[in-house]
């Protein structure tokens, strides 16, 4: 069974609930799909969490897909997941800063939310930021980390640290832009 | 495990580019970057074949994956394999102080919410409001006993659109599926099945920006499919709310606000709220 190909395995686990094909898939693709978690999740633990979900989800609906790419598949069935638990998380983290915070801290709504098509892009625009501004954004808004724990993780002073996420968040909101329009063209 | 597997397994580990030059592989590249050695990759791989094991089976032991291995190690304990580095403890504790903290900041975001005025943008609320229908074209009875009938190409083609989030695909495909299955066809004639497909049409269309298109669909499924009504309003609603027509969106959410018997009249109430 280790030879056979990724729709094989599908079959087999689709036509004789064969748990054992459902493993192989997962010894192939398990790393990268706790890759992507982690790559948009930035969290250990939850990227961990993630990731079975996704597999939960294999189960469930694998079996009524016209799936021609098992691995595109699972790719965006992955990254669709890790996009709705991003946007709850930015979601819950934009509401608690705006109330608690009494600084210069700006807000992602003082646009508009973040839409699913740019949480797509948030990844690679967070590649994009300068280091500390990444890290800080990271810390805050994936990890859920204060502004305090942000400065002790990090060792810079709580100023910068707001400084760092104020410019972090409008330096993204420039890339996520800039990338949507480059692949609208 | 396979020797193939093991090794791309073993490559992601130790942080080796994946030979794979696709999005998944980037993504996945990207991601170990945020472990901090081969240690913690591996120790993370293992934690997640225990759990895999332990909630779907089928992973085989004493083949070289970690299940085996990890299991020797801690001589069968999978607690103690979850928690066995004080980094662990320590991450567990930060996150239940994250959650107690998310807790606080929820409950005061919610106060916020309610006594402050709204100047959202609809398309802004929408954004924030919109999320897709679950999709029941491919949903699977575990056992198959009850699985849907086999599903024609386009309609397959159009649920994978769908699930991928893809609207405007999802739309296209739907719209070509009821073309070519045009009312009185054969499959069209089970009304729950062109119900189905109309919902689903409907949010595509709503999702790939053509609120106003959607429309007269959720209409078509509010006067005709009384299964359905609950959730087309809510997507009828939503769909006002897109096309800029906000005091008919404001009136649509008040009916499905006042209807305490659809799932819908919490989220209604909310959006409702963020009109004020």
């Amino acid at each position: 069974m280790q030879s056979a190909t990724d729709l094989e395995l599908v079959a087999a686990f689709c036509e004789q609930d064969e748990r054992r094909a459902l493993g192989i898939l997962y010894q192939r693709y398990g790393h990268l799909v706790v890759g992507l978690c982690l790559d948009y999740l930035k969290d250990r633990e939850a990227a961990k969490d993630a990731t079975m979900d996704v597999f939960e989800k294999v189960t469930l609906k694998v079996c009524n897909q016209p799936i021609e790419t098992f691995r595109a598949w699972l790719f965006y069935t992955s990254r669709n997941h890790c996009i709705d638990l991003l946007r709850k998380k930015i979601r819950e983290r934009e509401r608690g800063s705006e109330i608690s915070s009494d600084t210069i801290v700006e807000s992602f709504d003082v646009e508009r939310p973040l839409s699913e098509e740019r949480l797509t892009m948030l990844p690679d625009a967070l590649a994009k930021l300068p280091a500390e501004q990444a890290r800080c954004v990271k810390l805050f808004y994936l990890v859920g980390k204060s502004y305090n724990e942000v400065a002790e993780a990090t060792g810079y002073d709580l100023k910068k640290v707001k400084s760092y996420l104020q410019n972090g968040r409008r330096n993204l909101r420039i890339h996520l832009e800039k990338m949507a329009h480059e692949q609208s063209e | 495990m396979s020797n193939q597997n093991r090794k791309d397994r073993e490559r992601w580990i130790r942080g080796e580019p994946s030979p794979e030059k696709d999005d998944f592989g980037r993504s996945a590249d990207r991601g170990r970057e945020e472990l901090s050695s081969a240690a913690e990759a591996r120790e993370l791989m293992q934690e997640l074949d225990l759990a895999f094991t332990r909630k779907i089976g089928g992973l085989e032991k004493g083949e070289g994956n970690s299940v085996g291995s990890v299991g020797g190690a801690d001589a069968g304990s999978t607690e103690g394999s979850k928690s066995n580095g004080q980094g662990t403890t320590v991450r567990r504790l930060s996150r239940l102080y994250a959650v107690a903290a998310a807790i606080l900041l929820l409950v005061a975001a919610g106060s916020w919410w309610i006594s402050t005025q709204q100047t959202m943008s609809n398309e802004a609320l929408f954004v924030e409001t919109f999320t897709p229908y679950p999709n029941e074209l491919s949903s699977r009875a575990m056992g198959g006993e009850d699985a849907p009938a086999p599903l024609s190409e386009k309609l397959a083609a159009a649920s994978l659109a769908y699930d991928r989030r893809d609207y405007a695909a999802a739309a296209t495909a739907f719209a070509d599926y009821r073309s070519l299955a045009p009312a009185g066809s054969a499959e069209l004639a089970e009304v729950s099945a062109a119900t189905t497909t109309d919902l689903y049409y409907g949010i595509s269309l709503l999702g790939a920006n053509k609120a106003r298109e959607a429309i007269p669909v959720f209409d078509r499924l509010i006067a005709g499919a009384p299964g359905y009504r609950d959730t087309a309003s809510w997507y009828r609603a939503l769909a006002l709310l897109r096309d800029e027509q906000t005091e008919a969106a404001r009136q649509a959410l008040n009916d499905i606000a006042n209807l305490p018997s659809s799932p819908f009249a919490p989220r209604a109430n909310k959006l409702l709220k963020a009109f004020q």
